[in-house]
């Protein structure tokens, strides 16, 4: 029989919960004994299944949901429905339940707020970044406005300007032109976090991942981010999901 | 002539991919399609630092990050082809793929230099005979005596095959170095791997002042494992010291971007400031088109075959590949030309193939197998080992250590318990093996740690190296095993080893992306040929020989000129019983065989290359 040790070491290792037919294959040996203990003395826990295969991971499922909820939530507001989903994506395909109990609890605690601000539909956001739903809200005005016949120009004009970016943003992208040792060369994120020690992981985590949806800079992944001890690990930029990114790169 | 629809669909379908190979390999690769204007920045920076060499402008090295895939070995390759076709002075040039250990990187170096110089075809001979046209007089001002001798026979045509195997390390019998008039050999690993850096700079300083190119590809490989320190240290190691003892030497090493924090937190201030680095970054769209276009114009058949009105780079879809160079990451050019093999398959109406990445590791596994065996040669089990050990050992969850050991240890290993293993690598000629051995007698305390002396089955000792055999038995005696890794083995390791590396550099690739570390790791824990598999349960079990190392190396030693003899003679030379002897044959299948019968005989196996 496999000891609870191998097997909680073998989930801390692995960068998504692990299903029990996956487990068994690798360690070749019955792991439902030790799985049950591991889970009794807390050091694993049990997922929702996936493909009805019941899957375990060190990470409890509750809080590695609301994290990736708040993290889509942060970078872009969105319908329930849309926000369900794609947090049931993020968060290693917990399910829609997971993922509706987790936006019910976020809703509580105040973390995340709904706004009706172009149409009927409600927009969920993080509350404390306004500017996703501001992006959000614009960007579906700018949609409708397009449906309408409206070019690109016509809307520019209007509204006097392209929407902002955040300071932490432009701050951050600035950052990474000062760092980078010449143009083109990629800057390492742990070198940016240093330069950036006013921004929570959490803010330059998002500010980072904005700039490379923005097109304006690449990420590089790191190759076994997830074995690496939490301390290192946190300093990598995480979307959220599976990777974990080490370096940026400036766009041509 | 107008064709039918059918007609175009069978033509297309048999027309060659021209997406189908999507790295390149070597820069040595003849495959003429490149596209310039990709990453042209970065080809123009390394030739205009090759100029600035010749004109005796020392720089600093130039340390090349890319994602795997991002055509690093690509640009070398163009910097080497500018070189070879600039119609100047001949420039030397040197691609080294680093997959070896840090103990043994200024050998691995100095062989990929002199192979380089003195075996590859360049402008109808070789680069070193264009080198030495006009400077066979300068051979006389080279303080090194061995290789001033060597590039005098070389430049002479004398005596080549053995002065081309000494420039590359290779230890050679006494008659030929007495042939050469070259000094013996006594020195062991340290003076080796001394002596190979010795001899790189006072290379490349008779060369100079014409510039040197030494391309460093895969420095990663290095690394033993992702996150292992001793590899970043030697990276930084051997930039500073090329930088510092041989300045006509451009030094361009090629690293994945993802190692950037680790090697900037591992390595000293010294130490880079000694390098500069430069990228390859992810193509833009116009970069894209022009791969993609380039790649259809390399099979014209297919402009033939384009359909009225389709568009200008059919049968690619461009805004796929657009949409992917949005992404995060960005596209690089490996990944362009595998979506665009998808595409021009799927027109072409060929199904995928059903490979599964398990069949795809086994594929490059037994390609490995094939290239390891033809390569293996006595001199070469010692990078082998030194290299592959501790890969493996790691991908089986047992640590190893490299710094702060005596220069007789090549690693040591931690095995679960806790315990140390001192491993050693013995496979020196017996003229200088005693002296080592005698080193391990004095400095190894067996209450520190264990010790396993390796010597592979191509070197047996034979019976006039007593003074080896007998500090063999001695070490023995006191606790040290003694483990004689067959052909099979050796090769079953040096094909491990070369697909971890390839795997660490992301050269080893699956569906266009880097193969999953953890996928591979574990097909080799589990697929490791036998013979490989019991050399590490050998070092890392508890200390038994069941074999009875003593026997084992005496029988080794006394079939090494038979081959073939009987059981009966071999155990009176021996002095055991038969049955001992029998014994030790059966359980060191690797290396014996016998033969029943009323007389049996007991013979030298010398194992079936797997997959040839």
């Amino acid at each position: 029989m496999v000891s609870v040790e191998t097997i909680t070491e073998r989930l801390k290792q692995a960068p998504a919960p692990v299903t029990l037919s996956k487990l068994r294959k690798e360690l070749r040996q019955d792991v439902t004994a030790a799985l049950a203990q591991a889970m009794e003395a807390g050091t694993i826990f049990a997922w929702p299944r996936y493909f009805n295969s019941p899957r375990y991971w060190h990470r409890e499922t509750a809080p590695v949901v609301r994290e990736a909820m708040l993290t889509i939530a942060r970078r872009d507001a969105m319908s329930k429905t849309n926000l369900i989903r794609a947090t049931a994506k993020m968060a290693h395909n917990c399910g829609v339940p997971a993922a509706k109990a987790a936006l019910t609890s976020l809703v509580k605690s105040g973390e995340v707020r709904s706004a009706k601000t172009v149409g009927a539909t409600g927009l969920y956001y993080a509350t404390d970044t306004p500017q996703a739903l501001v992006s959000a809200s614009l960007a579906l005005l700018m949609e409708r406005l397009r449906r309408l016949n409206i070019d690109a120009g016509e809307i520019s004009t209007g509204t006097g300007a392209p929407a902002q970016a955040t300071p932490l943003t432009e701050s951050t992208f600035e950052a990474i032109r000062r760092l980078q040792p010449s143009p083109g060369v990629p800057v390492s994120v742990q070198q940016l976090r240093s330069a950036m020690v006013r921004a929570s992981k959490q803010e330059l985590d998002a500010a980072v991942l904005s700039l490379a949806d923005a097109q304006k800079i690449y990420l590089t992944t790191h190759d076994h981010g997830w074995s690496l001890p939490e301390a290192e690990r946190e300093q990598l930029v995480w979307d959220g999901g599976q990777k974990l990114y080490v370096a940026v790169t400036l766009r041509d | 002539m107008l064709q039918s629809p059918s007609e175009t669909d069978q033509r297309l379908a048999s027309i060659p991919n021209p997406f189908s190979d999507a790295a390149v390999g070597s820069v040595w690769d003849p495959r003429p399609v490149d596209v310039p204007q990709i990453h042209a920045n970065v080809s123009a920076e390394l030739l205009h630092l090759v100029d600035e060499r010749s004109l005796g402008r020392h720089h600093r090295c130039v340390l090349l990050y890319g994602d795997a895939g991002s055509g690093k070995t690509h640009v070398m390759r163009r910097l080497r082809i500018a070189l070879e076709n600039s119609g100047g002075p001949p420039v030397a040039f040197s691609w080294v793929r680093m997959q070896t250990s840090p103990s043994m990187m200024w050998r691995h170096v100095r062989r990929s230099l002199a192979g380089d110089l003195s075996r590859r075809p360049f402008r109808g001979s070789t680069q070193l005979a264009h080198l030495l046209e006009n400077r066979k007089q300068s051979i006389e001002t080279v303080e090194n005596r061995d290789l001033a001798l060597v590039l005098d026979h070389l430049g002479s045509g004398l005596y080549t095959r053995d002065a081309r195997a000494w420039l590359a390390g290779d230890a050679l019998p006494d008659e030929a170095l007495q042939t050469l008039k070259l000094g013996l050999r006594d020195g062991g690993e340290e003076t080796s791997e001394d002596e190979s850096r010795r001899v790189l700079v006072a290379l490349s300083q008779f060369l100079a002042p014409s510039p040197v190119v030494l391309c460093l590809d895969q420095l990663e490989a290095l690394q033993s494992h992702p996150g292992d320190r001793n590899g970043l240290f030697a990276i930084g190691k051997l930039l500073a010291a090329l930088h510092d003892e041989a300045p006509n030497i451009v030094v361009i090493g090629c690293v994945q971007t993802g190692l950037i924090h680790e090697l900037a937190s591992v390595l000293s201030k010294a130490e880079t400031d000694r390098y500069q680095p430069t990228a390859l970054r992810p193509l833009n769209a116009a970069q894209i088109r022009a791969l993609v276009k380039a790649r259809l114009e390399s099979v014209p058949e297919l402009e033939r075959l384009r359909p009225a009105g389709a568009a200008e780079l059919w049968p690619v879809d461009i805004a796929k590949l657009d949409a992917l160079a949005m992404s995060r990451e960005g596209i690089t050019p490996r990944k362009v030309i595998f979506e665009c093999e998808q595409m021009l398959r799927a027109a072409q109406d060929i199904p995928e193939p059903n490979a599964t990445l398990q069949d795809h590791i086994q594929e490059r596994f037994d390609q490995e197998i094939r290239a390891a065996a033809a390569r293996l040669s006595s001199g070469a089990s010692t990078s082998i080992l030194s290299d592959a050990l501790p890969r493996l050992l790691h991908v089986r969850g047992v640590k190893t250590e490299r710094t702060g050991l005596p220069p007789w240890i090549d690693h040591v290993l931690i095995g679960p318990d806790g315990r140390k293993t001192a491993v050693i690598l013995a496979n020196e000629s017996p003229r200088s093996l005693w002296r080592k051995l005698d080193k391990i007698c004095l400095g190894w305390d067996p209450a520190e740690r264990g010790a396993a002396i390796i010597r592979d089955a191509a070197n047996p000792l034979r019976a006039t190296a007593a003074a080896s055999i007998d500090r063999l038995q001695e070490l023995e005696r006191r606790g040290a095993r003694v483990i004689t890794p067959s052909r099979e083995a050796l090769i079953a390791l040096d094909a491990a080893r070369r697909v971890l590396a390839n795997l660490d550099s992301g050269d080893l690739t699956w569906r266009g992306e880097k193969a999953p570390v953890t996928t591979v790791e574990d097909w080799i824990r589990k697929h490791l040929p036998e013979s490989a598999a019991k050399l590490l349960d050998e070092l890392t079990g508890p200390v038994a020989d069941p074999g009875g190392a003593g026997l084992r190396l005496g029988l080794a030693a006394y079939l090494d000129g038979k081959k073939l003899a009987a059981v009966a003679d071999a155990a009176a030379h021996l002095q055991c019983t038969t049955t001992e002897l029998e014994n030790c044959a059966r359980q060191n299948t690797d290396q014996f065989g016998l033969f029943g019968g009323p007389q049996p005989a007991v013979f030298e196996r010398i194992p079936a290359v797997p997959g040839a």
